[in-house]
């Protein structure tokens, strides 16, 4: 019968204790900015899903050979437009 | 009275999302999430190829596959959604039609959208047809009910296992929690993005943290 050897204890310096405070104070400056900006981050996810249910139908006709553009506004298609 | 009401209602609607709980926040939400959403079908690859040059340049392959993984999670589900809300509702409008309620169209029409949010959407857009149907008569009340369960039954067990085929899978009982903390958190408006953002998630803890972790053993 074998016996494990118990794991040596962990230590803890203040190198360690430094880094784990710096990870609390990123997650919650981090939860902090995501709630600030969850208006923006509720449309921009909305218009994600959007552009994802237009792209379904683009697809199939810039296969059938219709440019992607054709069907925005002149405006749109000379701020789309490839520098 | 009327006006604790409609504060409310706008609670219920938007939640804790500040710039959407007046009239003008939604028309401008509504604004940008459709204009938005026209310039990113227009030309999704400046998007995508933008998100990726945020990353740094040791991780950007892992990153574009990560991205690529999203897009096609999400381009499933909004395909499964899309039809399947386009089907119930349809469906609704033609059996509440058949039942002689008023405003069939109007309410399969409200259906269709709920169908939108899985498990709970069906529930909420049995409500207004089950209050037109009392209105006439309990009898009809209780057909419309018979008829919203065989159309939620075809659609549950049919309809989007069919539709949902290349999706990641998600548990219902995390599903159904997520869409819970969701709706505590931001109303409405966090239920009905629920099931996407839920889909994100997977895809990432899966792809930065469990494949990594499992590697690494």
């Amino acid at each position: 019968m074998s016996r494990t050897e118990p794991a040596p204890p962990t230590r803890v310096d203040l190198a360690f204790v430094a880094r784990a405070t710096l990870i609390v104070i990123g997650l919650w400056a981090l939860a902090s900015g995501l709630w600030l900006g969850r208006d923006i981050l509720f449309v921009t996810l909305f218009a994600l899903l959007v552009g994802l249910f237009l792209s379904l139908f683009v697809g199939p006709l810039v296969k059938l050979g219709v440019p992607r553009q054709v069907a925005a506004p002149p405006a749109w298609r000379s701020r789309c437009a490839p520098a | 009275m009327r006006t604790r009401m409609n504060q409310q209602l706008v609670e219920v609607v938007s939640g804790s999302l500040p710039l959407l709980n007046n009239v003008f926040g939604i028309l401008s939400g509504m604004f940008l999430v459709i204009f938005a959403g026209f310039f990113v079908a227009v030309s999704p690859a400046t998007y995508r190829r933008g998100m990726e040059l945020l990353v740094p340049a040791s991780h950007r392959a892992l990153a574009a596959d990560v991205l690529s993984e999203i897009a096609t999670t999400l381009r499933h589900w909004i395909k499964g959604a899309a039809t399947a809300m386009l089907i119930i509702g349809v469906l609704n409008a033609v059996g509440l039609t058949a039942l002689g309620v008023p405003a069939a169209l109007a309410l399969g029409l409200f259906a269709g959208l709920m169908a939108f949010i899985p498990f709970l959407g069906p529930v909420l857009g049995m409500i207004p047809a089950l209050g037109v149907a009392l209105t006439i008569s309990p009898q009809k009340a209780l057909y419309v009910f018979f008829l919203y369960l065989a159309i939620q039954v075809v659609e549950s067990n049919l309809i989007t296992p069919l539709l949902m085929k290349g999706m990641v899978k998600l548990e219902p009982a995390l599903t159904i929690l997520f869409q819970a903390f969701m709706a505590a958190l931001f109303g409405i408006l966090g239920l009905a993005l629920a099931v996407p953002l839920l889909a994100i998630l997977k895809v990432l803890v899966n792809r930065l943290y469990v494949e990594r972790v499992a590697n690494a053993h």
